[in-house]
């Protein structure tokens, strides 16, 4: 029989003591453990590490023993309290069987758990599992934790935002807001997960919506902000921002299509402007989207989708490769191909591919570098936002088109490396650099028949850019008499050369050009933040971050008469952004852990700088002020819950009108909010969550219509149920959900409202050692719903020609109205809701087999 | 833990129904809903007098305008619309050259004599001639005056403007101090088009 010469080094055995912790929640270095034996901590000589009692030995692979292969199997243990191992991961896969051996033995590992005062703790270890051949396998199979042990409060699911998992634990560590933490791969597998944008529904209070053909960016709502598109939401990818400044389409403009979902493994979500590292667009809050160093098996998958009665069939194939290295080096490779139609009388046909490819290359045990690629290719035909009279009239159904030559084809390339390095035990450096290319063609037609009657009033908008940039970042964990000083400083930069068109089009056929411009546009931004912990029941923070904006603006070609039109100019803008937290815990009890925030800081979103040289110009940096108290608490080890009240100031709502080649300026603008999040564990299979946010928004100015503000979500919520069970000889899991937003209104005044709904989605999935087969169902109850909104002003070619004599009873549908101005008695067009619809009841089905 | 098993069990089968379905459902076509002009006025003969052609200068159906002229005897590019039942409209140039360089002088407004009708997927052929399509005084088959109206203030408000289009003689005038009395060459083209195009 051939011996296992398994040998277990364990990195981490990382307890951390939320009051000793005291961490930046937004994406950050990885605060500092010690290696030592003596943790940095003042609170070490109170915490004890779990402690190896009983191992049980693998069994070697017959496959890997048959190829001669060895392996090294990462594993991230979860101890409860009674020492017994609740859950086993891997979190660096070997293949060729070593992960079942692995995880398999160490399942049945017992500890001497965890101790903090004396009191047995839950806690999560990570371990390396080696798998030796002969002669090697003479040697015991020994588990040797690392000599280190760091406190930690109890490990749930949910951890601190800017984690690095590569070093630290699966626990719930310091944070500092209330709304502020990660959510990991494993709670949304259990959600019907179809797009990089069902990923981000993990993030409470955040809600997306479908918006003018899938290739388009997704509309978001977020703290009262209808952040079209992203201009209030900064969006990135392993620090890589998404979101386009000056673009083309719309300010802010966050494509995450071009993402692959299966390698995101975490998402980091922070809300509101008190993180000293985040900066343009980071206002109503900031989501990171964390990749992984490689999967725990090469896969292929494939699956279908469709609407019954409704478009026709989509399909997606994906190819995961993984392969694994000794040495240090992690690598993987996904690609991913599929056609989307949707359900619309006009199919989308949006074809698309995706690509992502990963190196990590462990250098030392100190350091390591990753290099990132991605490609994504796409083009589709959007339905676009049809008027609701349109579809009350007959005209077109509600999944019609009122110009079926709406949507476009974009790409989006880019390439980054990753830089770690841990100079000494208790400090961390971390740089990013980052290039790409990106290009847009968007036709879209929102007031249809208005400006050109004749052909309609379709347009094209270009967008053509290179992006680069970087990040670095020093981080450093000192004590001074007992009291923790972690200091964080940094700068980033980012810089975009931008080639913008507008055109007038029929039939995609450019007739006219209106904008012409070349953008130049680069950001610095510094930051420097310093979390001091002088007790463990307390923490302040203070940071400050400094931002300047330079850029210059070529205008091409000024159509005559057009007197908005951006002119020429070179200019540049600042803001210095003070941010401070305190963080109070007065309960950090076994059954009772109980943390209390406030928190202060400006932020800021960027303009569209082409506002800044048209009429009238429009500041190139709005800062926001934001206000927030809250708290969150963990119960009887199932119970968290979150509750926050937060405020959030505005310069000005000034936005660049992408869809109209122009610019607006509203006033300056308040909104108040209270978000409640609660998720209990029934079971260690089964959990319940809600999430509910209200929110009040408005101009601090009365234009006569009580400071209404147009299309700010009042209300939202989300919530379901989660399970994970084994059944047979594999695992089944699922996921019932709902999300929606209250009726809200559409435009200033509040006579147009824009609908809300409530949808439902279901997921189911089966994984079978090498099979997993996932089934979503969304839109449960086929509610017919609509999902983006618009108060649009606009004209359908069968109605009476702006300005002319208006027919007796003629009007426009039950929810809109005349649109004023011109003479009296005149047609100026119909302001109304223009709409795209929910997707009806949706089933989607992938199926997935491990090569490996 | 029994009934547990048994339904999750029981979820499968549904998942594996519910994909079956999906791919029963699959025969729906992925193809766009289009759309496709086809003049059936006569081809002009080799060496026949262009003045004598009726070429479909514009049509429109529901979502879809055709811009691009339509000589007797061809079809225009396939354009893509949507699944609706509807009236089609379309602007007749009697005696226009596309080749050349000066715009129509005759406009002739019509639409079809009954609702036609695209299904999903299909490609509408809107056949575009006197036994399809009213409104040519040609063929004695002049528009109510309302339906003219109709046709050239919103259809094709662009090819009238400021002038007034009688139905009875397919004729379109300037309007007395409009934009387009100052343009000679579009009222004498009126005129002209209503002695070419009219009953005659």
């Amino acid at each position: 029989m051939m011996k296992v010469t398994a040998v277990s080094a364990g990195l981490w055995v990382a307890l951390m003591s939320s009051s000793a912790w005291a961490q930046d929640p937004a994406p950050a270095p990885a605060p500092p453990t010690s290696p030592a034996p003596a943790p940095a901590q003042s609170s070490a000589e109170e915490v004890t590490p779990p402690v190896l009692q009983k191992q049980e030995q693998a069994t070697y692979p017959k496959t890997a023993l048959d190829a001669k292969v060895e392996g090294t199997v990462g594993l991230e243990l979860t101890v409860d309290e009674e020492g017994k191992v609740e859950d086993a991961r891997v979190s660096r896969s070997a293949g060729h069987g070593f992960d079942e051996a692995a995880l398999a033995a160490a399942r049945r590992f017992t500890f001497e758990p965890a101790r903090k005062n004396g009191r047995p703790l839950r806690s999560v270890v990570q371990f390396n599992y080696e798998f030796h051949l002969p002669p090697e396998a003479a040697t015991p199979l020994a588990l040797v934790p690392v000599p280190t042990a760091t406190p930690v409060a109890p490990a749930t699911e949910v951890q601190q935002a800017g984690a690095d998992q590569s070093t630290l634990v699966l626990a719930q560590r310091p944070i500092s807001a209330a709304s502020s933490f990660a959510v990991r791969d494993r709670e949304f597998q259990l959600r019907p997960i179809g797009s990089v944008q069902d990923i981000l529904r993990v993030t409470p209070g955040l809600v997306l919506v479908q918006h003018s053909g899938g290739g388009k960016a997704n509309q978001y709502f977020l703290r009262g902000f209808d952040a079209d598109h992203g201009t209030d939401l900064a969006l990135s990818i392993d620090g890589i921002p998404i979101n386009m400044v000056s673009h083309a389409h719309g300010q802010g403009f966050a494509d995450t299509n071009f993402i692959i979902p299966e390698v995101v493994e975490r998402v980091e979500i922070t809300k509101g402007p008190y993180f000293a590292n985040q900066g343009d667009f980071a206002t109503a809050g900031a989501v990171n989207m964390v990749s992984r160093d490689d999967f725990e098996h090469s896969s292929v998958g494939m699956g279908i989708s469709g609407s019954p009665g409704h478009g026709a069939l989509g399909y997606r194939g994906l190819l995961i490769a993984s392969p694994k290295f000794e040495s240090g080096l992690k690598a993987t490779f996904a690609a991913e191909v599929g056609r989307q139609n949707g359900p619309f009388d006009n199919p989308e046909n949006w074809d698309k591919y995706k690509l992502f490819n990963k190196v990590t290359f462990q250098i030392n045990p100190t350091s390591s570098v990753s290099l990132m690629e991605m490609s994504y290719g796409a083009a589709w035909h959007g339905s676009g936002q049809i008027p609701a009279r349109a579809v009350e009239q007959g005209l077109v159904s509600r999944f019609g088109s009122i110009d079926p030559d709406e949507g476009g084809y974009t790409g989006r390339h880019q390439i980054g490396v990753q830089y770690k390095l841990r100079p000494s035990e208790n400090s961390e450096f971390k740089a990013l650099a980052y290039l790409g290319a990106y290009r847009f063609n968007l036709f879209s037609n929102f007031s249809l028949h208005i400006r050109d009657p004749e052909n309609g009033d379709e347009i094209q908008q270009k967008d053509r850019r290179t992006f680069y940039g970087g990040r670095v970042s020093y981080r450093v964990v000192h004590e001074l008499e007992k009291v923790r000083f972690d200091t964080t400083i940094g700068a980033d930069g980012r810089n975009d050369d931008i080639h913008e068109e507008l055109w007038n089009t029929v039939h995609r056929r450019e007739l006219a050009q209106v904008r012409d411009n070349n953008v130049h546009e680069t950001f610095i931004g510094a930051f420097a933040n310093e979390e001091i912990t002088p007790v463990k029941w307390l923490r302040l923070n203070g940071g400050l971050r400094a931002d300047v904006l330079s850029f210059a603006v070529d205008n091409h070609l000024t159509p005559p008469g057009d007197k908005t039109a951006p002119t020429s100019g070179v200019d540049s803008a600042h803001q210095l952004s003070p941010k401070t937290s305190l963080i109070v815990s007065p309960l950090q009890e076994r059954d009772a852990q109980v943390d209390l925030y406030v928190n202060y800081g400006h932020g800021f979103h960027s303009n569209d700088v082409r506002g800044a040289f048209s009429k009238p110009s429009v500041t190139p940096l709005t800062r926001a002020i934001g206000e927030e108290i809250g708290t969150r608490g963990r119960f009887f080890d199932r119970w968290d819950l979150a509750a926050s009240f937060w405020q959030l100031d505005l310069d000005n709502e000034t936005v660049w009108s992408g869809d109209e080649g122009t610019t607006s300026v509203g006033g300056a603008t308040r909104r108040q909010g209270i978000e409640l999040e609660t998720r209990y564990e029934f079971t260690k299979w089964l959990a319940a969550d809600l999430d509910v946010t209200f929110t009040k928004s408005q101009f601090k100015a009365n234009a006569g219509n009580g400071n209404g503000l147009a299309l700010a979500p009042k209300q939202t919520y989300s919530g379901g149920l989660s399970a994970r069970h084994d059944l047979g000889p594999g695992v089944v899991r699922g996921g019932l959900r709902f999300y929606g937003i209250t009726d809200r209104p559409a435009n200033d005044d509040g006579d147009i409202i824009a609908k809300g709904f409530t949808l439902f989605d279901l997921h189911a999935g089966y994984r079978l050692r090498r099979f997993d087969l996932a089934f979503d169902v969304e839109n449960l109850l086929n509610q017919d719903s609509r999902a983006a909104q618009f108060d649009t002003t606009g004209r359908l070619r069968t109605e009476p020609a702006i300005g002319a004599p208006l027919p007796a009873g003629f009007n426009c549908g039950s929810n809109g109205k005349l649109a004023t101005g011109g003479a009296p008695g005149s047609f100026q067009g119909c302001e109304d809701v223009h709409f795209t619809p929910q997707y009806p009841l949706t089933l989607r089905v992938m199926a997935t087999i491990y090569l490996d | 833990m029994k009934r547990f098993q048994a339904l999750g069990l029981l979820s499968i089968a549904c998942a594996g129904c519910a994909a079956l379905s999906l791919i029963v459902t699959a025969c729906d076509t992925p193809d766009p809903t289009k759309a496709v002009v086809d003049n059936a006025y006569p081809e002009l003969a080799d060496g026949g007098d262009p003045s004598t052609q009726v070429v479909v200068y514009k049509a429109w159906f529901v979502t879809t305008l055709f811009t691009d002229p339509v000589l007797p005897a061809q079809s225009s590019d396939e354009l893509r619309s949507v699944p609706a039942t509807d009236t089609a409209y379309a602007l007749l140039a009697p005696g226009w050259d596309p080749e050349g360089t000066a715009p129509p002088t005759t406009l002739i407004a019509v639409q079809s004599k009954g609702k036609v009708s695209v299904s999903r997927g299909d490609v509408l052929h809107l056949s575009i001639s006197d036994a399809t399509f009213t409104g040519s005084c040609a063929a004695k088959q002049p528009l109510a005056q309302a339906d003219a109206d109709f046709i050239t203030q919103r259809i094709f408000p662009g090819d009238f403007a400021d002038k007034t289009y009688d139905a009875a003689t397919c004729t379109a005038t300037p309007i007395p101090g409009g934009d387009a009395a100052a343009d000679a060459g579009t009222e004498g083209g009126a005129a002209e088009g209503g002695v070419d195009a009219g009953p005659g």
